[in-house]
Order: C-alpha cells, then structure tokens, then sequence
C-alpha cells in the first residue's frame, strides 16, 4: 500500500476512534506511516552513491526496506514515542492530570494499533516481495504471502483515491482533513478553499473562504495538484490499470 | 449503533496484528494458504467498513453539531 494511504487510513482510523484533539490525531496518523521511515535510509544512500538509484536500490533499499521497522519491536517503539508525544502535549494543555494520562496512554495504544495495521496492509497489499519481519531483532524469518497484490495493482489505486475522495467531503462537511498534519493552518485554508462556495461553513472557515472565494484559480490549482501528486504516487509503480 | 462498529473496527484491527505478527508462529508458516488469504481479505473488507461507517457517523454529527 502506498505511504499516503497508510497515512490517510491512519488518520480516518483515529479520528473514528473518537479522537477530538488534532494533536492525538496527528500522533496516531504518524504513527501509521512511520515504519515507512527506513526511506530516508535510501534517500540517503542515493545521495551516498552519486544519485545512482541502481546501486544505492541493490546495496540499501533491498536489504533495509522493510527488516528493521517493520516488525513488533518497531510497534512498541512507535507506542512509546507516541505516549511521550501524548504526554507531552497533555501536560501543557490539560488541568485534569488523569484524564490527561489516560488519554495518552489511549493515543499510544492507538498508535500502535495503527502501526500494526501498517504490517497487516504491507503483506496484504505490499507485493510479494517485501515481507515483514515479526520479531526482529529476535527473528530474521519474514512473513509474506504469495499472493499479495504488487503497488501497482488497482486495489491499491482504488484505495488511494478513496481516501483523497473522503478528505475532500471531511473539509467540506466535517471542517477538519488528513491536511491537519501538516498543521492547522494548512488545513484551515484547505478546508476554506474546498467550502468555497458553499453555505455550509460557518467561524473560522468562514473567514477562509471568503479569502479563498477571492482568488478563484486555487480551486483548479488544488486540483491539479491532487491529480499531479497521484500521477507522482504511481508513475513509478507502473501503474497498470488493467491488471 | 456506534459502539457495534467500534467493536468490530477494533476487532479487525486486532485480528490484522495477529495475521501481521503471529499467525505464521502460531498457526502456519504456509505463504499459499488459501485459509489465511480468506481470513486477511476479510479482516481488511470488515476494516474498510466499519471504518466508512464511524466516518460517516462522524461527518453526519459534525454537520449536526455545524447546524445546531
């Protein structure tokens, strides 16, 4: 599955978990996505190589990917680091100190949840050639199944555009989107500019529209851009609409 | 009605840790196994959808919450 789906899922995960705080959201959706990290591993292993992208593939990508994040070792990483955001975040905003505890433990336990169905949606839909490690560092055994769909196949696409589709209606109709993390200014002009428009907004993205309806063209540009970032998502992959 | 899909969205989610992390330990190591190719298709399909329908409840009580 690719990285923007896991994130969005991610993020519709926890905010159908109740989660009213844009920060537990943000924890919760990050923590979906983060055994994705070890690309910076062959981001950085291009640039270590000349930008030769066969050798750094062959030497790092290869080898990396997947073996040391994507196991239940890197789950409990992942609840720890989030329940250190929760806290952290909880202790300058809440009075109840209890409550505030609680809840960060429910965000580190979601966050793992959310890391976990990462693994799941990686065997799933990852390709064959990718598995998971389970127990690393205890195990090298990786985990796959034969018949897991490659990237390129239309479940994956078909899963990727449903969750771009379900963030346009949570702007127009919830006034929040997976955009929030990328911060809340980011998503207040996201929503501003996809209830452009309409008679449905009201406070704050009321303002925003009404900045928005004055520059007509960021509507289309949104668009394109939407349409530009899918085609960058799957141009690589060989997207192959017929298989 | 809520809480039935909370169950069964938890449910799946928990299921996807097993069939990620255990099942191969537990049960078989099998890469074919139509059985596990059944159980997984399933357990992400009951995912989607209780995750559509707690999103939608969600939009339904932020347009309610917007309205009132």
């Amino acid at each position: 599955m690719q990285g923007p789906s896991h994130l969005m899922l991610s993020w519709f995960f926890a905010d159908a978990s109740k989660l009213d705080e844009p920060n537990d959201r943000r924890i919760v959706a990050w923590s979906g996505l983060a055994p994705d990290i070890d690309v910076f591993a062959y981001a950085g292993a291009i640039l270590w190589y000349g930008l030769d992208k066969d050798i750094a593939f062959e030497n790092v990508w290869r080898v990396v990917h997947h073996r040391y994040t994507h196991g239940l070792a890197f789950v409990l990483l992942t609840g720890i680091v989030a329940w250190l955001c929760a806290s952290r975040f909880e202790a300058s905003h809440s009075t109840a100190a209890m409550a505030a505890h609680a809840r960060a433990w429910r965000v580190a336990v979601l966050s793992m949840l959310a890391s976990a169905l990462h693994n799941f949606c990686d065997i799933v839909g990852g390709g064959s050639t990718w598995p998971v490690y389970p127990l690393w560092p205890l195990s090298d055994f990786g985990w796959t199944a034969s018949w897991s769909w490659e990237l390129s196949e239309w479940p994956n696409t078909v899963i990727l555009f449903t969750c771009l589709a379900a963030t346009m209606l949570y702007a127009k109709f919830a006034g929040r989107s997976p955009v929030e993390l990328f911060g809340g200014r980011a998503d207040r002009w996201f929503v501003g500019v996809v209830r452009q428009g309409s008679d449905l907004h009201g406070g704050a993205a009321s303002q925003a529209a009404e900045a928005a309806r004055k520059r007509v063209p960021l509507r289309l540009i949104i668009w394109v851009l939407v349409v530009l970032v899918t085609i960058a998502i799957l141009a690589p992959l060989g997207f192959k609409p017929g298989s | 009605m809520s809480k039935v899909f909370i169950a069964l969205l938890y449910a799946s989610v928990g299921a996807a840790a097993f069939l990620a992390f255990a099942w191969p330990f537990a049960v078989s190591r099998d890469q074919d196994s139509a059985t596990y190719h059944l159980i997984a298709v399933g357990v992400l399909l009951s995912f989607i959808a209780s995750l559509v329908v707690l999103c939608t409840l969600r939009l339904r009580a932020s347009r309610g919450d917007r309205q009132a």
